[in-house]
Order: structure tokens, then C-alpha cells, then sequence
């Protein structure tokens, strides 16, 4: 119990400041703004009609409830990729086949609920976790290579996203195929392992309700047991921790395999929600996404799902522009882009820079006091 | 074709080997640099895709494909200058501003390919013409493979790395540059400012990414497609830490993967087996992973043996 006693001092000395908080926001939301900025004259730019564009954009997403339950789908596969990123960005590691286990999942995922038949709520429960073990099993070989031999995770997994996309693509083009689809994709998934519509009238599924599931438990893990706290420490300062006597090899493991198991159980639930057979050529993108959400959380659990509504939201309001005028819904990925640079960098809008704005105006403030106490 | 023979004793694949090393080298060359100076730089893969769609839309619009190369590289410094404010003015983690300006890239060239032509893949470029020497192109085998259909920047990859090497160990800049990624403080502490120097080598990797981005959209083919650099710019980052900071064994690796590469690419032509096209395009990924393990395991040995010793 040692170790755990020591582990609680030195988070609690990181107790939660108010007014860092408030400065944190502040600074997101400039950057937003700043961000938004830069997408309007764009977009003023390159459309014939730059008022109705930004509309569709901007108001687009809330006009009624099918748009915002589709809003909401886009935001549930952000949720489980930007879980899975702060998982492994917890330990101060990158591991990019969140990308990958999206696509390795949903296809594990398709092909168990085609091929093995169970009754109905196993049948939904085997397709999920079936998904995310194959994708844990690929992340593995990344998370080992680099506590054993030091290999850059970041550089290994992006190639194994590779590797997993094209024997993916394989299997669903010669192996899996069903030809009656017209397409390269596997045969249908039974409705019976489908992820049902929950709110009736719009597109969302119980995928919800599971990532919001799996973010409160990775916030209990984080913040009440051994091993989150470990994982925390080794990210915070990996000679502190091994030290302390943590297993950082470990952690640093563990730390990854978790988010690629939960990257994985994320694309069997978006193949379960959202498709009917598997027909992924690209990899999906979310991976990356998914860091880019846990950056806007400040790799905090409880925010991830706000960051991803908020790109949900952008999404939304591109595709609705995308559809209804002549701007290509890609000027999100402009917005994604300036927001992740201006939160990530420590010196814009700092919060000491707040502090010193705070400290410089009170300073003149006591200064006029002080002429006016002079002058009488 | 038949088998393997004919397509090793064929002057066609080592040309396309050639052909596939050289945006490796450019992408490698730009990762050495960055990491010299003590930065990893994983914003080349974005660079190199914007600076292919830059060359190819310059390259139309001024009918020539040197201009086309030119602006890119600029757009590619560009690029570069990005990832070094935020990085070193702004303090971001240099991951974070990769992945960021991946991104950014990766949407950025679809919106203005579809700006500019309506559809979302392709822009046509004006492709550089291949040079043939005389009198050389006439030796026998290698005459055929290096002097007869080969463009500019194939040669100007290979000037690059002996460039490359020289600047390194023989300049002063070169030599500031090496110092700060090992001890940026104690460059400070001799008067150099070595933010500075920071922001030269990644503008420098931004220029060669710039230019290896041109490569496949200009020289490599004739035109620009959203998804052709395909994580070229990682495959440079691999090739670089498996050459150990070295220029000449870093670029000997960008051509052991661009050999893997074309003979994924060829290998479907031969008639005698049949592996799917799908796993023969793993093999350029499997490949650089065996190769950073291998390299690992053989940086571990030593190192053991050096605190043995």
C-alpha cells in the first residue's frame, strides 16, 4: 500500500485549480473562434454563395432532430477513438493504430455476426468483443516492440495500420466476398447482432450508451485504482515512476493495449450501427481523430465526449454545406487543424499570460489609487 | 513475364526502383535533418502531399514543370515554417503539431483539388521530361538503367545526399545544427542562438520534403491524386532511424524499401505464382517494421557490450 499512499500525494498536490480551468477555456474557445475566423473568409472565398453556405454550416446541424441525431453518430466513433487516444496519451505514448483497430475491429466485428450465430444479446456482445481482441492482438506488437526494444511506436504503427488495412481489404475481396452485394464487401450482418436505433427518429444507436459506458469507466480507472494511477505517473514522468518502483514497461503496455482494445470495440460498433456489410477499402481516418479529440479534451476523459460533439457538430454542418452549395465539406479539416495547433501549443493565450494580464491590470489599478490618494 | 529472373535480370524493375527510392530519399533526407537538430518531425508525410498538389497546379499553370517543382519546394519550406513556429515559438509537442498539420494537409488538398476541377482525387501536372545522355546512356546494363530514363530530381536526390553529408560534417551551420539536437543549452551558452539554427533545419526539411512531394506528382507521374503519397513520409522516418543519422546508410535504406516497393508493384506480372496484389502490398510496411527491429535489437547488443567493455 506504500506505493498507492505515495502515488495519492503527488496528485493531489495537482489539485484542481478554478482558475486555471477558466483559463483553459478561455483559451479553447479563442481558438475555436480564431479557427471559425479563418474557415468563414475561406469559405467567402471559394462560394457563389457564402451566406447560405455558412448557414447550412453554422445553424445547419440543430434546424431539426434528424440532423442532430446526425450530428450525434458522427460524434460516437470520435468518442471511442478520443477515449482510446487520452488511454494511451495518458502514458505519454503514441500509438496510432487506434486507426488500424477501427478497421480491424469492424471487419472481426461483421464477420463473427455473419458467420457464428448466437442468440441475440451474445450474438451483439461476441461481435464487439471479438472486434476489439483481434485489434488488441495487432496493437500488441507496437506496444511490446517499443517497452522491450525501444522502437519508435509512432513509426511502427503507423505502418501497421498498413499492413492491417491491405490484409483487410483482401480478405473482403477474395475470401469473404459475397457477390451479390455488387461490390467488395462481405455478406449482410444479420439484424440480430445489429446495434439498435435507441431514439426513434433520428440515426442514434446503443453505441452511445456503451462509449458512454466505457469513458465513465476509464475516468474511474484513472482516478480510483492502482494501475490507472501508475499508467497516469508513467506518463507524467516515466524515471519519476520507475523510481517509485512501477513497472513502467508494464504501464506503458498496458496503457496501449487498453486504447487499442477500446479503438477496436469502437469500429465493431460503428459497423454494427451504421452499416450492413463490411465494405471498408481506406482506413477510416478515426484513428487520427481520435487523437485530435483527446488534444481539445486536455486529455481529460470527462471532456473527450464534448470535443467529439464538437467535431461531430463541425462535420455535420460541412456535409449539410457540402450538400446544399458548392464548398467541399474538407474546410473542416482547416478548422481541426488550426484548433489542434493553437490548444496543443503552450503559448498561446497561456494561462500565465492570463495571470500576468491580471497581475499588469491590478498593478495599474493600484497605481491610480495610489495618484488619487497623492492628489487628495 | 515468368519468373523471378526475368524480372531481377530486367532493366525496367531497377529502374522503377530508382524511380520509387527517390521521393524515400527526399522524405528520409528531410527526416535526418529535422532529427539532427534534435526534432521529430512526423509533419513531412502532410508536406509532401501538399507540395505535390502545389507543384502540379504550378506546373499548369506556368506550362513548366521546373517552375512547378520550384513553387513547391517553397510551399514545402512553407510547411516547414508552420511546424517550426508552433513547435519551437508556440512550444507545442512537435507530435501533436504532426499529426495537426497531417490532417490539415490531408483535407486541405481535397478542398482545393475540388476548388479547382469539381472532383476530389486528381489534378493533372506537366510531368518533367526524363533526360538521356549521350554517350553514356550507350554503357551496357547501367548506361540503360541510370543514364537513359531518369529525370532531374532523381539525380538531384542523389547530389542531395552527398550534399547532404558534407554540409553536416564539413559546414558551419551544419555543424550548429548537429550541436543543438545534442545539447541545445549548451549552444545557447556559446552565443549561438539555437532556436534559430532549429528553425534553418526544419525549413531545410521542409524545402526536400517540398521537393519529394513534387517528385510523385511531376516526376513520378503526371499527375497529382489525394492518397499518392500513401505514408511515404513515415516509411522516410523509418528509413532514417534504421540508418542511425547516418546520410549515406539512411539512403541506402530508402532504396532497400523502394526495391521492396517495386517489387510489390511487379511481382503481380509474374505468371508462375499467384499472390494477391492486396498481401504483395503489405510488403513495403512489413518490411520497414522487420527493419526497425532489426535495427533495435542490434542497437540493444551493442549497447549491452559497451557497458560490458
Amino acid at each position: 500500500m506504500k506505493i498507492r499512499e505515495r502515488l495519492m500525494s503527488y496528485f493531489k498536490n495537482r489539485s484542481f485549480s478554478f482558475q486555471r480551468f477558466f483559463f483553459e477555456s478561455l483559451k479553447t474557445l479563442m481558438a475555436v473562434l480564431i479557427a471559425y475566423l479563418i474557415a468563414i473568409i475561406i469559405i467567402v472565398f471559394v462560394s457563389d454563395n457564402p451566406s447560405e453556405s455558412i448557414y447550412w454550416f453554422i445553424v445547419g446541424p440543430f434546424s431539426n432532430l434528424m440532423e442532430f441525431g446526425e450530428l450525434i453518430k458522427k460524434a460516437v466513433p470520435l468518442m471511442f477513438a478520443g477515449i482510446a487516444a487520452c488511454v494511451i496519451v495518458k502514458a505519454n505514448q503514441f500509438n496510432l493504430f487506434t486507426e488500424g483497430a477501427f478497421y480491424v475491429g469492424g471487419l472481426v466485428a461483421a464477420l463473427i455476426a455473419i458467420y457464428i450465430k448466437l442468440p441475440a444479446f451474445l450474438a451483439v456482445i461476441a461481435a464487439l468483443v471479438g472486434g476489439g481482441l483481434v485489434a488488441t492482438i495487432f496493437g500488441y506488437i507496437p506496444a511490446k516492440l517499443k517497452s522491450s526494444l525501444n522502437v519508435n511506436e509512432f513509426v511502427s504503427s503507423i505502418m501497421l495500420n498498413f499492413v492491417a488495412l491491405w490484409i483487410g481489404v483482401f480478405l473482403i475481396s477474395n475470401v469473404v466476398i459475397d457477390d451479390a452485394s455488387g461490390d467488395t464487401a462481405t455478406g449482410i450482418i444479420p439484424e440480430i447482432s445489429k446495434l439498435k436505433v435507441f431514439i426513434t427518429g433520428t440515426n442514434i444507436t446503443y453505441g452511445l450508451l456503451i462509449v458512454i459506458g466505457i469513458i465513465i469507466l476509464v475516468k474511474i480507472f484513472f482516478s480510483k485504482t492502482l494501475p490507472g494511477y501508475e499508467i497516469k505517473m508513467t506518463g507524467d514522468n516515466q524515471h519519476f515512476a520507475k523510481f517509485s518502483g512501477i513497472n513502467v514497461e508494464r504501464r506503458v503496455v498496458m496503457a496501449q493495449v487498453l486504447g487499442i482494445f477500446i479503438a477496436g470495440v469502437g469500429g465493431a460498433a460503428e459497423i454494427l450501427s451504421n452499416y450492413h456489410r463490411f465494405n471498408w477499402k481506406t482506413l477510416p481516418g478515426f484513428g487520427f481523430d481520435g487523437f485530435m479529440v483527446t488534444i481539445i479534451a486536455k486529455n481529460k476523459p470527462l471532456f473527450v465526449p464534448l470535443a467529439a460533439l464538437f467535431i461531430g457538430y463541425l462535420r455535420a454542418g460541412a456535409d449539410l454545406m457540402a450538400f446544399n452549395s458548392d464548398v467541399a465539406q474538407e474546410v473542416v479539416a482547416i478548422i481541426q487543424g488550426v484548433i489542434i495547433l493553437l490548444i496543443a501549443s503552450e503559448r498561446f493565450f497561456s494561462s500565465s499570460f492570463f495571470k500576468r494580464l491580471l497581475d499588469n491590470y491590478k498593478e495599474r489599478r493600484n497605481h491610480k489609487r495610489m495618484d488619487v490618494m497623492k492628489n487628495e | 513475364m515468368n519468373s523471378f529472373w526475368d524480372l531481377f535480370s530486367s532493366v525496367n524493375f531497377y529502374v522503377t526502383i530508382i524511380s520509387l527510392a527517390t521521393p524515400l530519399i527526399f522524405a528520409s533526407m528531410a527526416a535526418l535533418i529535422s532529427n539532427k537538430a534534435g526534432v521529430v518531425n512526423i509533419s513531412i508525410e502532410g508536406t509532401m502531399l501538399v507540395s505535390a498538389l502545389v507543384g502540379a497546379i504550378f506546373s499548369t499553370l506556368f506550362n513548366s514543370a521546373i517552375m512547378g517543382i520550384l513553387i513547391a519546394c517553397v510551399a514545402g519550406i512553407l510547411m516547414g515554417y508552420i511546424f517550426a513556429f508552433s513547435t519551437i515559438k508556440l512550444r507545442t509537442n512537435e507530435i501533436l503539431v504532426g499529426i495537426a498539420l497531417n490532417i490539415l494537409a490531408a483535407g486541405l488538398v481535397i478542398f482545393i483539388v475540388y476548388a479547382l476541377t469539381g472532383n476530389k482525387s486528381d489534378y493533372s501536372s506537366v510531368p518533367l521530361k526524363t533526360i538521356s545522355i549521350p554517350l553514356l546512356r550507350d554503357i551496357p546494363i547501367i548506361g540503360e538503367i541510370f543514364f537513359n530514363s531518369l529525370n532531374l530530381l532523381v539525380y538531384l536526390a542523389i547530389v542531395i545526399v552527398i550534399a547532404m553529408s558534407f554540409f553536416l560534417k564539413k559546414t558551419v551551420l551544419g555543424i550548429r545544427i548537429r550541436s543543438v539536437g545534442m545539447n541545445a543549452k549548451a549552444v545557447d551558452s556559446i552565443g549561438v542562438d539555437s532556436e534559430k539554427v532549429k528553425i534553418i533545419a526544419l525549413l531545410i526539411a521542409g524545402g526536400l520534403a517540398g521537393l519529394g512531394g513534387a517528385y510523385m506528382s511531376i516526376g513520378f507521374m503526371s499527375s497529382f491524386n489525394t492518397g499518392m503519397i500513401a505514408g511515404r513520409g513515415f516509411i522516410g522516418l523509418a528509413a532514417e532511424a534504421i540508418g542511425a543519422g547516418i546520410p549515406y546508410v539512411t539512403a541506402l535504406f530508402a532504396v532497400v524499401f523502394g526495391l521492396v516497393n517495386a517489387f510489390s508493384l511487379t511481382a503481380q506480372t509474374i505468371t508462375g505464382i499467384n499472390i494477391p496484389y492486396e498481401l504483395l502490398n503489405t510488403l513495403p510496411y512489413m518490411v520497414t517494421i522487420i527493419g526497425l527491429v532489426v535495427f533495435a535489437v542490434i542497437k540493444k547488443r551493442r549497447n549491452k557490450n559497451n557497458i560490458k567493455g
